[in-house]
């Protein structure tokens, strides 16, 4: 069990050895988390470190009783929102010049384009829990407080994705 | 075509690929942090218990150990193991192994005790066939091939394996005919001492070796699997059978080095065939190459058998139930 309680006082002191501790272990939540929206991996890596930033500012308002990853992924998904809603017009421009072009596209092989067609046949919502639950296999419950919704709608748009991913003609 | 779990798996690899290293010197140096007491957070209204489920369910890959106790009969005296059962099983097994179809299972609450039912029904089957009581399934019968002087009938979940052999020796060729297909099998015994034994087949491109070795037969029997295919092995565990007052066993899946997995296996009450403990855990390894564990999954399974002599499972954890039934189907 991850007991990230025990390196809130070494995250308030910026202790280095505490902060590189918790990166690694929450880096994959919250990069997936972050490219479920934005899907361009350089701007995953910019709101990356904004987050783990505002994570240490406000870091004297988390209270241990609570879930730190949890935590944590909220700030991340609410700044992977606020960068999708200002640069949404250019991403849709782009979208416009190319048929074939999808907003983040940094493929470098035929896998790569293969797992990129997957993603982008989901929704913002479907890619998001799919993402949270695959890499770090977040409980319905996380992900449900995470993206603020209903379990139960959390479990539907899951098992869409799931359908999407296994229907689809990747092959 | 690329089954759904390898698609996921892909996925899941792509993002973890990805993930960039970050420069902690300058996000901490960039960091202002803002002393301010606490007010009620957005995460006031997670109950309690669900807490402790979330700091249970970081999860990685992989897989470590499967520890299995089983109680086979408390109440009846532990008989040995017939060698001539034992190398007929031990081959059969081989040919179950070749014939074995995994089953994808889908699971909407990700359990990762459900990537581990086909091995658990896997070990379960050849427990179930070296220590059954059922000897009805189990003859000895005139060989009707000029070239094995003895033949063993094992009929298991209504299939029929046919064991030709002669002598018991230091080599032994066995030729199993199921389906009607023939596999040979080669069993060499590596220590005229102790049973130590390499069962071996090669079928197409395919090589599956089962090693047996017998600690001492009175108090266990520990079975080493190794299956490999083209050279390379994709799946190892370690099974011990322990005699006893009761008779329980350990089985060790080392496939992979990140999962520490456990089941505790009793011998069911009621209707029941088996109840069991299992344990997961997650580990990640650090710079220094000790591990970490990042999850633990704890969870209770009851089998039953199907009506076709196969296995059902119902899963309990701490706020999910599921039930894979006799199609393979979750529920």
């Amino acid at each position: 069990m991850a007991n990230y309680n025990d390196y809130i006082e070494g995250l308030k002191n910026k202790d280095e050895e505490t902060f590189n501790l918790i990166y690694n272990k929450t880096k994959h939540t919250v990069y997936a988390t972050i490219y479920a929206i934005v899907q361009n991996h350089t701007v995953c890596e910019d709101i990356m470190q904004d987050t783990y930033i505002t994570m240490l500012e406000k870091i004297y308002q988390y209270q241990p009783k609570y879930s730190f990853l949890t935590w944590l992924t909220t700030i991340a998904r609410n700044k992977a929102i606020d960068y999708y809603r200002k640069n949404k017009r250019e991403v849709l421009v782009d979208i416009n010049e190319t048929d074939t072009f999808l907003p983040g596209r940094e493929a470098t092989g035929e896998k790569n384009l293969l797992i990129e067609e997957m993603l982008s046949k989901l929704s913002e919502t479907e890619r998001s829990i799919f993402l949270m639950r695959i890499v770090k296999r977040l409980k319905n419950r996380e992900i449900a407080e995470i993206m603020d919704l209903p379990l139960g709608t959390v479990l539907w748009h899951y098992s869409q994705a799931v359908k999407k991913i296994k229907g689809g003609n990747f092959d | 075509m690329i089954k759904t779990k390898d698609k996921i798996k892909m996925i899941r690899k792509y993002i973890i690929d990805h993930t960039p290293d970050i420069d902690s010197g300058y996000i901490l140096q960039k960091a202002a942090i803002e002393k301010v007491d606490v007010t009620a957070p957005k995460t006031q209204t997670i109950k309690r218990k669900y807490i402790l489920q979330m700091s249970l369910s970081i999860i990685l890959i992989g897989i470590l150990g499967i520890f299995i106790f089983f109680f086979l009969n408390q109440n009846k005296p532990t008989t040995l193991i017939p060698e001539e059962k034992l190398y007929a099983v031990s081959a059969v097994n081989l040919v179950i192994i070749d014939n074995w179809n995994k089953n994808e299972y889908l699971n909407t609450e990700d359990l990762m005790v459900v990537d581990e039912i086909d091995n658990l029904n896997y070990y379960l089957g050849f427990m179930e066939m070296m220590l059954s009581e059922r000897d009805f399934n189990f003859e000895s019968a005139n060989s009707d091939l000029a070239e094995y002087a003895n033949l063993m009938t094992l009929i298991y979940n209504q299939k029929q394996f046919s064991a030709y052999y002669n002598e018991i020796k230091d080599n032994t060729e066995i030729l199993v005919v199921y389906d009607g297909k023939n596999y040979h099998i080669s069993a060499d015994n590596n220590n005229s001492e102790n049973l130590n034994l390499t069962f071996t087949l090669i079928q197409e491109n395919h090589e599956y070796q089962l090693k047996i070795t017998e600690v001492n037969n009175l108090v266990k029997k520990q079975f080493e699997f190794v299956f490999k295919k083209n050279n390379t092995v994709y799946h190892r565990s370690n099974l011990v059978i322990h005699h006893n007052d009761e008779i329980s066993a350990t089985l060790h899946n080392i496939s992979q080095n990140d999962k520490d997995i456990s089941f505790i296996i009793q011998k069911g009450r009621h209707l029941s065939l088996y109840d069991i403990s299992y344990q997961i855990k997650l580990k990640e390894k650090q710079m220094n190459d000790k591990p970490i564990i990042l999850a633990i999954e704890n969870g209770k399974i009851d089998v039953q058998t199907g009506w076709a002599y196969d296995y059902q499972y119902t899963i309990n954890t701490d706020n999910v139930e599921i039930f894979i039934d006799s199609d393979k189907t979750i529920r």
